[in-house]
């Protein structure tokens, strides 16, 4: 018997994740290349690190206009986004206290609290890179004009910049892992960069709320 | 190796721009037009194609005379802008020049902001002086061309090319002639700031009347940028990763099932 199936997220969305994905890693990875003496040679995939950092200077603003199109052409998906990840219930309090459940060995969990369409994690995931994007965003257009600006102020803008940077490469990591690569975990992968469905039974056991919000 | 130097004094200088003209010569610039925009200065400002000029002052006394300065790169003791490059274009020479490689400038303008001064200008590559580094170190000491060629150039020998610790000598006894002759602000710009810069000034005037930084220090934003947002940067990625990882291989021969 087949399994029943749900769509998770829809296909502009997958899209627009893909798009960003891609340019992400683009710019952390020339980013890297820029922030370090030693990985200098990350840039020689691109040619040059000269070539490195006029990618970085100009996909930068694709960067931050791509969930501007994104936001304005599904402006519903955009504000069910927003309204999900800004609405924090007590049992997503108690979720974060247990980690998910995650941490196992660390912090054990006899239940995980009951979760919706996106987790807390997910959540505190999605507000991270919207307020570090748009940090990025702001100091990267500063540097990008820095001879507008004084010197001073260019040098404090580049302590941000490295510092927002850095962190929400180090987040991406953990949202590549736990999305693509822990066992528990993994099946999330196809729903956002496969066909966008899931089993039901995955939703049942991690987006419980989620589940009872459907059935209705 | 000793550190070179030049230095600029300005009671000889009578602003004929030589100096200004040959820097574009042997470094083969771009030329501007003129403007004017009220004041001599030409061109108004340092741009990607002028590696010096000679700043015009007509409003220091009230009886009306020229004051001048020759503006360029300072050759810092301690170059902030040779910090702050993350290519390794900008470096300092063993004889104290901070030079650069061209070839691998990425042009992202972190030395102009670094600079205390703000003097690296970045058109499709970085151009500052570089004390005509080629001249200093490979040209011969007879026939003058190991000297810079705006020093060469120089009409009113206003300019010194040598030995820096030699050209501090010089510049403070001059200090203390124009002292005599009345100018009690005279001074000797660049002895001490910044490790001691490379291109000194015999100032008539207080520095700040030049438009100069009288105590420049080294921007303490590009020592946190580099010791300790890098390390910071390290962790945080590391971190983040060597976690997963740990993760991972407790997790191994787990299938999918509960955690």
């Amino acid at each position: 018997m087949a399994k029943k199936m749900i769509e998770k997220h829809k296909k502009a969305t997958r899209i627009f994740h893909w798009l960003h994905l891609i340019t992400f890693i683009i710019m952390l990875w020339t980013g890297l290349s820029l922030f370090y003496p030693a990985m200098n040679v990350m840039g020689l995939t691109f040619g040059s690190l000269r070539n490195a950092a006029f990618l970085h200077k100009y996909l930068g603003f694709f960067y931050l206009l791509l969930p501007l199109a994104y936001a304005v052409f599904n402006f519903n998906l955009f504000s069910k986004f927003i309204k999900l990840i800004s609405t924090f219930t007590p049992e997503d309090k108690k979720w974060m206290k247990v980690f998910g459940g995650y941490l196992a060995p660390l912090i054990k969990a006899k239940d995980v609290p009951p979760q919706g369409k996106i987790n807390a994690g997910q959540k505190l995931l999605g507000w991270i890179i919207i307020v570090f994007s748009l940090c990025l965003g702001l100091t990267g257009s500063m540097m990008f004009f820095y001879a507008s600006f004084p010197g001073y102020l260019i040098q404090i803008v580049i302590i941000v910049h490295v510092f927002c940077g850095t962190f929400l490469g180090s987040a991406i990591i953990v949202h590549f892992y736990l999305g693509a690569v822990n066992p528990s975990s993994r099946k999330e992968l196809g729903t956002m960069l496969g066909n966008g469905m899931i089993d039901e039974e995955y939703v049942v056991k991690h987006n419980a709320l989620w589940y009872e919000e459907l059935k209705k | 190796m000793d550190r070179v130097a030049y230095m600029f004094d300005s009671s000889k200088c009578m602003g004929c721009r030589g100096c200004q003209s040959v820097c574009k010569e042997w470094n083969d610039q771009k030329t501007d037009p003129t403007t004017f925009n009220g004041f001599y200065t030409n061109p108004p400002t340092l741009n990607p194609h002028t590696r010096m000029i000679i700043n015009f002052y007509d409003d220091f006394t009230e009886k009306q005379n020229f004051n001048f300065l020759k503006y360029q790169c300072f050759h810092c003791g301690e170059p902030a802008c040779v910090k702050a490059c993350p290519s390794g274009a900008l470096f300092q020479a063993e004889n104290g020049i901070v030079a650069f490689d061209i070839n691998k400038c990425i042009a992202c303008g972190y030395c102009h902001s670094a600079c205390p001064f703000g003097i690296p200008q970045i058109g499709k590559v970085i151009n500052k002086c570089d004390m005509c580094y080629s001249r200093v170190m490979e040209g011969s000491k007879s026939d003058e061309t190991a000297t810079p060629a705006c020093v060469k150039a120089c009409l009113g020998g206003a300019l010194y090319f040598g030995k820096r610790d030699d050209l501090v000598k010089q510049g403070k006894e001059k200090v203390e002639i124009l002292k005599k002759e009345g100018y009690a602000e005279a001074n000797l710009y660049g002895e001490n700031i910044l490790g001691g810069l490379g291109v000194l000034s015999i100032l008539k005037y207080e520095p700040e009347k030049y438009g100069l930084p009288k105590d420049p220090v080294f921007p303490v934003n590009t020592l946190i940028w580099k010791n300790i947002m890098h390390p910071l940067g390290l962790v945080m990625l590391g971190g983040a990763a060597g976690l997963v990882f740990l993760h991972r291989i407790l997790q191994t021969g787990n299938k999918g099932g509960d955690q």
